[in-house]
């Protein structure tokens, strides 16, 4: 075994692949669970569950979603563990204000944290399925076989969150042009 | 059939990088709705910009600890010579545990049920047939509709292998089947443990293991018959 964490090796390969996955993953455990620390401590839990099963993943290209899979089910498990309080959006992005502000320089600044707002504001059914196919490249199965939905459910619940979302932004939301 | 104004905005609004034809030719044939799918592309830009956060560790965590912070391996040497006089405790200790038998292909399925409740709790609608093409597609293998209603369908790791793990409908009961090919009985082998029965039976490649609750009355071995002779491709 290598004297150092992500030097040579196996260990080595696999903590570094882990570590440029780990903001990604960061991203996704804050939108599902709306905390950042609890999202930091969900992933670092998760990051060393998955580094002492490390033998288990056969297929080093299924890292992401196996360690994805480990997030969910880490912070299901925290979940269960403690009663996590109700969630206020104004206080948490008051809270989250230097992560939820946008960092570029751009002229829809105020707009891109309005939506992030927006977002946080979303149930968690229409969240987590928006989350995983535009934050994290999912495909309509592969995010039914993580929430364990069928593609119908999880095509609907996208839609739902859109036009949600489009409705808030006072975007044009008929399905209809002849409406 | 065209599709509509309609059914091509509910696609966009649900799938925005869909590239179905009948997506493509109605975006091309529809001054309105191109319209639409412009607006909708450009709010899409903005929320994935949304959703990509900026990730700085919070002030709560120190800046050593700004990356994973893995278990440490080395040792402290004031700490090695306590290690060492452990160790012949340990060894004992050791010897008795390598007698213990390995935790067998039984707990480790009992095991992974523990890890998918959200398994049992499935909808009412039958995987689409691309779905369990996909999860059956590493293994070259299918399933043949004789092998009951699909109402849960993925792939999972399992030993260290990425396994088709299913919930299909027997008989309006729910069972698990896991197509291990990777794992060979010699014959079929029950268990029942942790609030599970389940069969572990010898398949052409590997094998199939059923899994029912305790409280479904359903005859595993049954199931586990008609799972395997359901599978092509073996």
């Amino acid at each position: 075994m290598n004297g150092q964490p992500g030097g040579n090796g196996k260990r080595g390969r696999f903590e570094a692949l882990c570590a440029s996955l780990r903001p990604d993953l960061i991203r996704f455990a804050f939108w599902l669970g709306r905390d950042r620390q609890l999202a930091e401590d969900v992933v670092q839990e998760a990051l060393l569950r998955a580094w002492r099963s490390q033998d288990m993943l056969a297929d080093p290209a299924a890292m992401k979603p196996w360690l994805l899979t480990i997030v969910r089910r880490e912070f299901a498990r925290t979940f269960e563990r403690k009663r996590l309080d109700l969630v206020d959006i104004d206080e948490l992005v008051a809270r989250e204000e230097p992560m939820l502000s946008a960092a570029e320089n751009t002229a829809d600044v105020q707009q891109i944290a309005e939506l992030r707002s927006a977002v946080l504001r979303l149930d968690d059914e229409y969240r987590e399925p928006l989350v995983l196919q535009v934050l994290m490249g999912y495909s309509t199965a592969e995010i039914a076989a993580e929430l364990g939905l069928s593609t119908a459910a999880v095509l609907t619940r996208l839609f739902r969150a859109r036009h949600k979302l489009r409705a808030m932004f006072g975007e044009d939301t008929s399905l209809d042009p002849e409406e | 059939m065209t599709m509509g104004c309609k059914q091509f905005r509910q696609t966009l609004l649900a799938e925005p990088r869909t590239v179905d034809a009948e997506f493509t030719q109605h975006l091309a044939s529809c001054a309105v709705c191109s319209g639409f799918a412009a607006r909708a592309t450009a709010f899409e830009g903005k929320l994935a910009r949304a959703l990509a956060i900026g990730v700085k560790t919070s002030a709560r965590r120190s800046a050593s600890s700004a990356a994973v912070r893995w278990p440490a391996q080395h040792v402290p040497r004031r700490w090695l010579a306590l290690a060492a006089s452990v160790l012949l405790g340990i060894g004992v200790v050791t010897v008795l545990w390598l007698a213990k038998p390995a935790p067998s292909l039984a707990a480790a399925l009992v095991e992974h049920m523990s890890h998918e409740p959200g398994s049992w709790a499935v909808s009412a609608a039958d995987v689409s047939a691309e779905t369990l093409a996909e999860v059956f597609k590493k293994d070259r293998l299918s399933l043949r509709p004789t092998g009951g209603e699909v109402r849960y369908a993925r792939v999972c790791g399992f030993r260290g292998r990425s396994v088709p793990h299913l919930v299909v409908q027997q008989n309006g009961m729910p069972v698990t089947v896991m197509v291990l090919t990777h794992e060979s009985v010699s014959r079929p082998t029950p268990f029942a443990e942790g609030g599970y029965r389940g069969i572990i039976e010898p398949a052409p490649r590997g094998s199939v293991a059923v899994i029912a609750r305790d409280r479904d009355a359903i005859d595993v071995a049954q199931a586990a018959a008609v799972v395997v002779r359901a599978i092509d491709g073996w």
